[in-house]
């Protein structure tokens, strides 16, 4: 696998000497060592607890039921008076499911802040009440956060960086357009973000939209259709999936970030043509991520576009977690991975994690952008970004382009750069299993048994750290984890500070799997 | 069978008189072990012989089954010679990215306005000099306008900064969020809400999370293409009816029962999807006789009140509360707050279960970043506006304007112009009358009426512009097919009819409307100079007919 990885980068670097991007050498990172693999006896108590978990649930549905049918007699006065009764308005089995898990992992879900989402957040506690119900109550606790997408840490310093600028868009252009890009929700700060995006991202033309969920949900049906195909990473996010479904497309998917299988599924797929007919598909479109949100890996861009290219197939990179994140100046996974944004067809990113801000944009030929401009959903119909937010954005951008004048930008990439570096070696130094790849400041954590998510993130909570604990739907069953993410607004004392703490949380739960199988 | 058959050569050496080759036993002689072995078989044998039999039919068959599988996957490239292959990648060529503009989404790009202040009563638009006066912005109390509303995302700008950098889920809740969830559940009187950060992606998201591949919608034709996408998303069955036409709806709804009672069919969920004023039409909907036939055939009911809030009801509930209906009565009640709220987002009220459920399910909620805090501030200090203020005096004036301007239609249009949406609908669109109407039917319509029709109406807003008043010609597009296709069931509904759409607010007076109709009457009799007396022949491609083999 790694020598096609290679061949497929030396091919690559063969075919675009003009533009002699600066490649990064890829050393074998510490991650890259530390090969995740999880020992049986654990995968057995993962699956053990999850079959406990369902059976608990089913037991309670079925008690439930019996007592209904003892006091309530709900069920046979239905039937005596013939009434056709209203179904129930959840599956009832994920119901139980969902209830059981839920109600599990109340304390990781759904934590209230109280303050700016910087690197210290104030979190309000809260208290589960016999019912189910979750009560806020009026104290809360100061943590530092390792859980927000603050990965710039515009959060932290915005009083400073971006105030004056977007107080003068709200007095302004006021908060909401309340009106779509194409009918008059376009405002001349819409149009130089657009033009700022577009030159920062290196393509003719972008276009932005109030959501970066929505954005993949809606430009994808507008340009692909029936006759199409969708060739996807497993792991990209509900947005790409739910837009390539919508989009009535044939949808297909290779191996996580494997460039070998993803050869196989191109040559299938041109070879077969399309299901039933057998004729050649109308167009080829392979969605890639540039950074896994639940992963931290860095997408082998390099070698996916110079299969890409070989099979005529076009590109979509999602840049959600990337832009502003990698690269020397923050332009990327193209940047990081000495890619030319040209030989990517359409560059796709959101706005809410480096920049502070909120949606999302598309970048790409002058053509194909006014195509999407005039054709897509989230442009014609859904409202657009509010003034304020694409000024923010706007501000952002210029700090990291260093266009304001100052160093700040860089400093802010150079920092994140090391913080995340710095976070990730003390954790596998610790015997932790660490995924993702370096510089990447997405940093998860395997917990494997899902018991440990409530418990790790309360221990974490008592001890001042914010994490994000994740468990099955967003991630598979046995794939428990908790995950960082590393800010610029981080100090090197917060993160050694949180590395002690965390070293104390890894020995109570037992989360060495590195170095034993127990942990 | 190999290894039972085996056995039993053996066992005869031991304890039953059937001859055994010698080679056999030889050879099961030099493997240690293999005499204890045996004779655990022959047990087994002579215990239950049909247990024996069958255990063993059973391991064969998995290892039949084990080793048919990679077989019969055998893909045509694998049988095919290198060369060809190659051949055949070589061979591939793909379509362009996107196709050309089609004339109809250039006039989209050429009519669309860049505004250059904030979108008030009177705003600034390029390319032309002075001010026009604004009915494009759906922000129909004027909220967007007002000091309380200015001031309340400037404290929230500068308590919590900008964005919210997270889902819901991992610490973007900020505790404004939680608020206005509060504010709204108070204010329809319910027991929770939930707030999506986009008004489009909510009813996207709710639809799929209560309905799934076995499930039943039954959906009005004109709804917008927020539900038809969510509607598509859920892969559930869909049933179209006319659009607010309630015997047809009685007429599907009976038609499933029916077919109930035939093929005893499980226990489905089922949504009668509505909208409470439609975005496509400006008209309301029949809510009390969709409630009473929802009532009827015992279904749920999904509606979007998203341009009727804060217009219709006497508290500015919307249709809901207009026709005098329980909120309890509603399932999933879903609405918007860019509109009447002048903020950015959408929220679903209901009961807990509703509300919970799709805290875990509603993929727009889980899985895209939450509302910068301001947006969320901004909404709960609109709530507080029109609980104050909406009742004595806004919704009133919004209704009295709207009425001003249809009335003023009729009148002044001289049979040029009709309105199709209702007379106190602030969402107001304008036809041409039938006589210059290029088809009858919203479904007649191919692309060459309509991109004709839209031209004319086109030129009209243009020449608006001109003369100061800014409205837009409604736009839409042609949403991917994907939706499952039902024995009996109606076509997949067609495009809204073309139109002029305008939104009237609050803070317009009688003399701007009717100035902006005078202007609409006689930008649109300078238009009709243009416009083509009969429909545009289109070159239909020729059809296939297939010959009959006998």
């Amino acid at each position: 696998m790694c020598k096609v990885k290679e061949q497929a980068q030396a091919e690559y670097m063969q075919q675009n000497l003009r533009t002699t991007p600066r490649m990064r050498s890829r050393t074998k990172s510490i991650s890259d060592l530390a090969e995740p693999a999880q020992s049986s006896i654990v995968q057995f108590s993962t699956y053990y607890i999850y079959v406990c978990a369902v059976l608990i649930g089913l037991w309670y549905d079925f008690v439930d039921l019996i007592l209904q049918f003892w006091f309530g007699l709900s069920l046979t006065m239905q039937q005596l008076t013939n009434v056709k009764p209203l179904i129930f308005l959840g599956d009832p089995f994920y119901w139980c499911f969902d209830d059981c898990r839920a109600s599990r992992l109340w304390n990781c879900l759904n934590n209230v802040v109280s303050s700016t989402p910087g690197a210290r957040i104030e979190v309000v506690q809260r208290k589960r009440n016999a019912d189910g119900s979750v009560e806020l109550l009026d104290t809360t606790r100061k943590c530092l956060n390792l859980g927000s997408y603050n990965y710039l840490g515009f959060a932290d310093d915005w009083q400073n960086t971006c105030r004056d600028r977007v107080m003068k868009s709200l007095d302004e252009f006021g908060v909401t357009t309340a009106a779509s890009v194409v009918s008059g929700g376009y405002t001349s700060v819409h149009k130089e973000l657009e033009e700022s995006v577009a030159a920062f991202v290196g393509k003719e033309a972008a276009v932005c939209f109030n959501m970066g969920y929505g954005t993949n949900q809606t430009a994808i049906p507008a340009f692909f259709g029936k006759g199409c195909l969708l060739i996807s990473d497993t792991l990209n996010h509900t947005s790409i999936v739910n837009g390539s479904r919508a989009s009535g497309a044939t949808i297909r998917v290779f191996k996580h970030n494997n460039v070998e299988h993803l050869e196989s599924v191109l040559q299938t797929a041109i070879i077969e043509g399309q299901p039933l007919t057998h004729r050649p598909w109308k167009k080829i479109l392979v969605m890639v991520e540039g950074v896994y949100s639940m992963e931290g890996e860095v997408c082998e861009l390099a070698g996916i576009v110079s299969m890409a290219k070989k099979y005529k197939a076009y590109m979509y990179v999602d840049e959600a977690h990337s832009i502003g994140a990698l690269g020397a100046t923050g332009r990327g996974i193209c940047e990081y991975a000495g890619v030319d944004p040209a030989d990517v067809d359409i560059l796709m990113g959101t706005f809410t994690k480096s920049f502070s801000g909120m949606g999302g944009y598309l970048a790409s030929s002058k053509e194909f952008i006014d195509y999407i401009r005039s054709q897509s959903m989230g442009t014609v119909l859904a409202q657009s970004m509010s003034p304020v937010v694409a000024q923010q954005i706007l501000t952002a951008l210029r700090i990291i382009d260093g266009k304001d004048g100052t160093n700040l930008g860089r400093q802010k990439l150079q920092d994140i750069r090391d913080n995340s570096n710095y976070f990730r070696k003390e954790l596998i130094r610790m015997g932790l299993q660490v995924l993702g790849d370096e510089d990447s400041p997405v940093i998860p954590v395997m917990l494997y048994v899902p018991t440990k998510l409530s418990l790790f993130h309360e221990l974490c909570m008592e001890r001042g750290l914010a994490v994000v604990c994740v468990g099955f739907p967003a991630v598979g069953l046995n794939g428990s984890r908790v995950r960082f993410c590393i800010s610029a607004g981080h100090t090197r004392k917060d993160l050694e500070d949180a590395i002690e703490k965390l070293r104390e949380v890894a020995d109570i739960l037992m989360l060495h799997y590195n170095n034993s199988a127990l942990g | 069978m190999s290894a039972a058959s085996a056995a039993e050569p053996g066992a005869e050496d031991l304890t039953l008189s059937i001859h055994v080759p010698h080679f056999v036993t030889s050879m099961l002689a030099q493997i240690p072990g293999a005499n204890e072995y045996l004779k655990w078989w022959i047990n087994l044998w002579r215990e239950n012989p049909v247990h024996l039999l069958v255990e063993t039919t059973l391991i064969l068959l998995i290892l039949y089954i084990l080793l048919q599988r990679p077989s019969k996957k055998r893909s045509k490239m694998e049988t095919l010679p290198a060369a060809v292959a190659q051949e055949l990648l070589n061979e591939y060529e793909p379509e362009p990215l996107c196709p050309p503009l089609t004339e109809g989404a250039r006039m989209v790009l050429e009519d669309s306005v860049l505004l250059e202040t904030k979108p008030s009563k009177y705003t600034k638009v390029s390319g032309v000099d002075k001010e026009v006066l604004n009915l494009t912005t759906m922000d129909f109390l004027g909220f967007g306008q007002r000091k309380e509303i200015h001031k309340a995302a400037e404290d929230a700008l500068n308590k919590y900064g900008c964005g919210s950098c997270g889902p819901r889920g991992f610490y973007g809740s900020i505790d404004v969020h939680v608020f206005l969830e509060k504010d709204l559940a108070n204010f329809f009187g319910t027991d929770d809400c939930i707030v999506y950060s986009d008004a489009d992606s909510t009813a996207t998201s709710a639809i799929p999370a209560f309905s799934n591949r076995s499930d039943l919608l039954v959906v009005d034709e004109a709804v917008n293409d927020a539900i038809i996408t969510g509607v598509n998303l859920s892969r559930s069955r869909v049933l179209f009816f006319k659009h607010n036409d309630m015997e047809d709806l009685a007429r599907v709804l009976q038609k499933v029962e029916e077919e109930d009672r035939r093929l005893k069919r499980k226990p489905q969920r089922r949504f009668i999807v509505v909208e409470g004023l439609y975005r496509n039409y400006g008209d309301v909907c029949p809510l009390d006789e969709v409630v009473g036939l929802k009532n009827k055939y015992r279904w749920r009911l999904f509606l979007d009140e998203s341009h009727s809030i804060g217009v219709f009801g006497a508290s500015g509930k919307g249709v809901a509360e207009h026709f005098g209906i329980e909120m309890s009565e509603i399932d999933l009640f879903v609405s918007s707050l860019s509109t009447t709220f002048a903020s950015v987002g959408g929220f679903c009220v209901g009961s807990r279960e509703v509300v919970e459920h799709q805290r875990l399910s509603g993929a727009g909620y889980c899985f895209s970043a939450s509302s910068p805090p301001f947006v969320s501030t901004v909404a709960s200090q609109a709530i507080k506006l029109l609980t104050s203020e909406a009742r004595s005096k806004l919704a009133p004036a919004v209704k009295k304007n709207a009425q001003t301007f249809h009335a003023a239609v009729r009148k002044l249009a001289d049979g040029d112009l009709v309105t199709v949406s209702n007379p106190s609908s602030a969402l107001a669109h304008v036809r041409l009358a039938p006589k210059y109407q290029l088809a009858e039917d919203p479904a007649d319509y191919d692309e060459a009426t309509r991109c004709a029709e839209e031209k004319t109406l086109r030129a009209i807003t243009k020449k608006m512009r001109e003369e100061g008043v800014l409205a837009t010609v409604a736009n839409y597009i042609i949403l991917p097919d994907t939706v499952k296709q039902v024995v009996g069931s109606n076509k997949r509904p067609p495009l809204p009819p073309p139109s002029i759409r305008f939104a009237i607010t609050a803070l317009h007076d009688e003399d701007e409307l009717t100035r902006a109709v005078q202007t609409l009457v006689k930008c649109t009799r300078e238009a009709l100079k243009d416009h083509p007396s009969e429909a545009p022949v289109t070159v239909s491609t020729p059809s296939i007919t297939l010959r009959k083999r006998h």
